[in-house]
């Protein structure tokens, strides 16, 4: 599994770090007031990501358990997350514009000249995966995927990120509830980046039900994304937009849109191995799977 | 045995959904706009000024030059600033030029019969013939020994003879489109 893993984990660094490049070129030019229209997908779906495939049942032995497994998800971004309305300079107007997530580059017209707004990557999905180790004992879930301080890129940017969760099976307080039901709270940070840190809360609650080797299960869930953002502009003199004149550090904090959500999926256990799928219902639709070795 | 060559497949699967991902966030497209500005005071019937304007001294065009694989031209404008008295009458002329004066022309464009004021602005509609020698221009800009150099001129014409001081004072707005890989 380790020969396995390692170049996985590779490619996932790879990932984050053409995305991190190709983010942190454009915040250059980007005024205080619309980095956070242009990011908040990218926060959206990050949070979305990081918050999935932490479970697949409700049950949890009683037992200590521990798993290993791969989980692959794909965040669906939708028409509305590729475009926002600018804030523009005195006297001009505009309409949308893309955000990390759209297509061209937009721009607005006025008495001093084109104010240009920075294009997206044309993205319609996100894929993201991770390894993941649980550990469960009473009840009790532990969930983790982490990858250690990496440094990436040529300026040796530091990159890390974790993911903890810890659920909980209430059902087995009520023996005669024809369903298993379970509680998860979890907590985790992506540092994209010297310019991004993104951090995360999550709250599920989680039902499911056995039929042989299969098992149905859902949740509805909660989650709070948010990413600091800090990042310096390059000063224009000659730009049309005014804030962008002269060189600023710019300090701010986004919040993700992805608030509750609901899921819906399926797994099969076959001796030790698990075979997951669901889908997530949220401001950017998900689609998780996941290989598992449980123990 | 078999659940091992399905984590592989699994693992290679997931590897791919990766590389597909990290493709996305290379291809960036970014607009380069930039303003030339000209001023001309007369007491006869027209006034002239000429300038020259260096695309790498554009600190967006900086910022991005060497990752730049595609260029073209978006858009264009004037706008007046400044007139004495505060409404004239007249005609305009835009030329845009490679390089200097004697350059080979980008574009030139004539309003006839215009309300010059300070605010009045207008769009220029190139033909598709000088949006191509344009494009060409900003393509070569990339090939060894490319200039960056744009040369303008701004005519205001048929004013009234009336031995007064007229002024003008009018920005050319360009917009290009710059694509290429980060």
């Amino acid at each position: 599994m380790k020969k396995h893993l390692v170049p996985i984990i590779i490619t996932i660094l790879s990932v984050f770090q053409t995305l991190s490049a190709g983010v942190d070129d454009v915040l250059s030019f980007i005024s205080k007031e619309n980095a956070e229209g242009y990011l908040r997908p990218l926060a959206t779906s990050l949070g979305l990501g990081l918050n999935s495939g932490l479970y697949h049942t409700a049950s949890v032995s009683e037992k200590f358990s521990f798993g290993i497994s791969l989980r692959a998800s794909v965040m669906l971004i939708p028409d509305d997350h590729k475009r926002f309305n600018p804030s523009t300079p005195d006297g001009y107007v505009s309409g949308t514009t893309s955000t990390i997530f759209g297509g061209e580059p937009g721009y607005s017209y006025g008495s001093g000249g084109y104010v240009s707004y920075p294009g997206g990557f044309d993205v319609d999905h996100l894929p993201l995966a991770f390894p993941q180790i649980t550990l469960g004992y009473k009840g009790f879930e532990l969930t983790s995927k982490f990858i250690p301080k990496q440094e990436l890129g040529k300026d040796k940017s530091e990159f890390y990120f974790y993911s903890f969760a810890l659920k909980h099976e209430l059902s087995r307080y009520f023996k005669l509830l024809p369903v298993h039901a379970a509680v998860q709270i979890g907590t985790g940070k992506i540092k994209f980046s010297e310019q991004l840190e993104f951090n995360n809360m999550v709250f599920n609650g989680i039902v499911s039900k056995k039929f042989g080797v299969a098992t149905l299960y859902g949740g509805l869930g909660y989650q709070l994304t948010t990413v600091d953002v800090n990042y310096t502009t390059t000063g224009d003199p000659d730009n049309a937009d005014p804030s962008l004149h002269e060189a600023k550090d710019i300090s701010l904090n986004i919040r993700g849109d992805n608030g509750a959500g609901v899921t819906f999926g399926s797994m099969i256990k076959l001796a030790y191995f698990v075979f997951n799928f669901d889908y997530t219902y949220n401001s950017q639709s998900v689609l998780s799977t996941g290989l598992s070795i449980e123990f | 045995m078999k659940m091992l060559k399905l984590i592989v497949s699994f693992s290679v699967l997931a590897s791919l959904f990766f590389v597909t991902g990290c493709d996305q966030f290379e291809n960036f497209s970014v607009n380069v706009p930039f303003t030339v500005s000209f001023a001309d005071s007369t007491n006869s019937t027209h006034t002239f000024d000429s300038k020259t304007y260096d695309l790498a001294n554009n600190s967006m065009y900086q910022e991005y030059s060497e990752k730049i694989e595609d260029f073209e031209f978006l858009e264009a404008s004037f706008f007046v600033t400044g007139t004495v008295p505060d409404t004239l009458t007249g005609t305009m002329e835009f030329t845009v030029k490679q390089n200097d004066q004697t350059g080979t022309i980008l574009f030139y464009q004539r309003f006839t019969d215009v309300e010059v004021y300070n605010g009045k602005s207008d769009i220029f509609v190139l033909t598709a013939d000088q949006i191509e020698v344009f494009n060409n221009y900003l393509k070569a800009m990339h090939m060894s020994s490319g200039s960056t150099v744009f040369y303008g001129e701004s005519v205001v014409s048929d004013l009234e003879d009336n031995g007064e001081k007229k002024k003008v004072e009018v920005d050319l707005h360009l917009l290009l489109k710059a694509k290429g890989k980060l």
